[in-house]
């Protein structure tokens, strides 16, 4: 399939609480998702008797996901849902869609970070961490 | 732009209804002082799937007239009543308004209208929605 050049505005990141896949558009995302940040653990697997060193790729670590929402304490489709995640811990389903619509496969995480910033001539915001558990989710499933 | 009818109006009320105009000079600009403000530029954010962020607005305003301690007066009274302004400003809703001194290089468009040499005294006006 050919390249199709892609831009972050537009994008859109869906939640489902139960961790399911009925994803909610979580409207107040600021500016930008970073992550998840994947790494897989490398094991040597260099013998004696090799020129060159050898490498296997081991387990995954998914990393985690960050991004900034505006924060309104009255908003119940993002606020008040991200919130309540961060203060059950409980793991949530996740997905990333982008204009077409095209989705990236969902990954489930639970909220491990909410911090927000106040500042007097700034958007109230939050930053807001999610643990990925399994999958980072990327790779691109049909559209929809 | 409805911000720049209702800045309009609220300045005016704030000068018992001495003349306020955007752009140009009070045809009667002997009622003295008299308010010209400009709209130096809009930006409005865009949050990431589009939906509109913070809206922030510059204004440059300038009040002249021919006597300085009218003038220096009614500038105190519009950056007092403008300064932190929060809420309703008649049909707009504003988060925040803030008057901050010109740059000393700043040249009053006024003075470049008339050849009378008015008194004028200036400030910039930033207001974010």
């Amino acid at each position: 399939m050919s390249l199709t050049k892609r831009i972050g505005y537009g994008v859109t990141l869906g939640c489902d609480p139960t961790g399911a896949s009925s994803f909610t558009t979580l409207g107040a995302v600021v500016d930008g998702i970073d992550g998840p940040d994947a790494k897989t653990d490398k094991v040597d697997t260099t013998i004696l008797s090799d020129k060159f060193k050898t490498a296997a790729g081991a387990q995954i670590d998914p990393g985690t996901a960050t991004f900034k929402i505006a924060y309104d304490p009255s908003d119940t489709d993002t606020t008040q849902k991200l919130t309540a995640l961060h203060q059950s811990s409980a793991v949530a389903s996740w997905q990333v869609t982008y204009p077409g619509p095209v989705t990236d496969n969902p990954f489930l995480g639970f909220v491990a970070g909410f911090k927000r910033t106040i500042e007097t001539k700034n958007l109230v915001v939050a930053e807001v961490t999610i643990q990925v558990s399994g999958t980072a989710g990327y790779g691109t499933t049909a559209a929809a | 732009m409805q911000l720049d009818i209702d800045l309009t109006t609220f300045m005016s009320a704030q000068l018992s209804g001495k003349p306020v105009e955007q752009n140009k000079l009070a045809e009667d600009y002997t009622t003295t002082p008299a308010v010209v403000f400009f709209r130096s530029d809009s930006t409005e954010d865009l949050l990431l799937n589009g939906d509109a962020g913070l809206t922030t607005t510059n204004y440059d305003v300038e009040i002249y007239g021919s006597d300085i301690d009218a003038v220096e007066s009614a500038a105190d009274t519009l950056k007092t009543a403008l300064h932190g302004k929060i809420g309703a400003m008649g049909d707009s809703t504003i988060l925040g308004a803030f008057v901050s001194d010109h740059a000393s290089d700043y040249v009053p468009k006024a003075d470049l209208a008339t050849d009378e040499g008015l008194n004028s005294s200036t400030f910039s006006l930033q207001i974010i929605q």
